[in-house]
């Protein structure tokens, strides 16, 4: 989805999809996104706040590493 | 690629608490945690579960606090402080995830960086609670 340039709400949508019904589905999500893009959680934690926010300047580092992270999973697919 | 070295999850089935934590390479926990009134597990339970599983890799507890309009136990606590004189020092030792470390044997919490806000209403804060 990332390479796909898809926002980051579409791809918090989709995870919390995959997770399924939960009230505090924020965690498990911030989990699925450190797996996802090879993150430490401290980098996806301004997410927690994002989700309620959606003030995108508290999550400008997490962008523009997940940016990076499409960046070269696309130089992968032309490789 | 920046990987933790170790990393816990539980997430309750109810859907109504979780946490997931992490410790770096210098053993530095870094988590979150949300349980609901509700929930059938305390956070402090699920807390202290996550550090008996890092065991000695973890030295030092990250606490990252942050207000927006979801309540934030941490930040609550201290503000509730802070507006009646207490200082900000002090309010830290007595919030949630201070306590819950000092119980694991982590004694020492530092305030690192720069705060924002004023007594009464602080938005950001980070801690180093360290053994």
């Amino acid at each position: 989805m990332a390479a796909d340039r898809r926002s980051l709400q579409s791809m918090v949508d989709f995870v919390k999809t995959e997770i399924g019904p939960s009230e505090v589905y924020v965690v498990p999500m911030m989990s699925y996104f450190c797996r996802a893009f090879s993150l430490p959680l401290r980098d996806i934690l301004p997410l927690r706040e994002w989700v309620d926010s959606h003030d995108n300047s508290s999550v400008s580092t997490l962008l523009s590493r997940i940016e990076s992270f499409a960046l070269e999973q696309r130089s992968a697919a032309k490789e | 690629m920046e990987t933790p070295q170790l990393s816990f999850s539980f997430n309750h089935l109810s859907g109504k608490a979780a946490i997931y934590g992490e410790v770096d390479d210098e053993g530095v926990v870094t988590f979150a945690v949300r349980v609901t009134e509700d929930s059938p597990i305390r956070g402090s339970e699920m807390f202290r579960r996550m550090l008996v599983a890092f065991g000695d890799e973890a030295r030092t507890v990250r606490a990252v606090w942050r207000k927006y309009r979801e309540p934030s136990s941490n930040i609550d606590r201290v503000n509730e402080l802070t507006a009646s004189g207490t200082s900000l020092d002090e309010a830290i030792q007595q919030t949630w995830t201070v306590l819950q470390a000092r119980k694991a044997g982590f004694s020492t919490a530092t305030m690192v960086g720069i705060p924002e806000g004023t007594a009464g209403a602080f938005s950001k804060i980070d801690v180093l609670i360290e053994r």
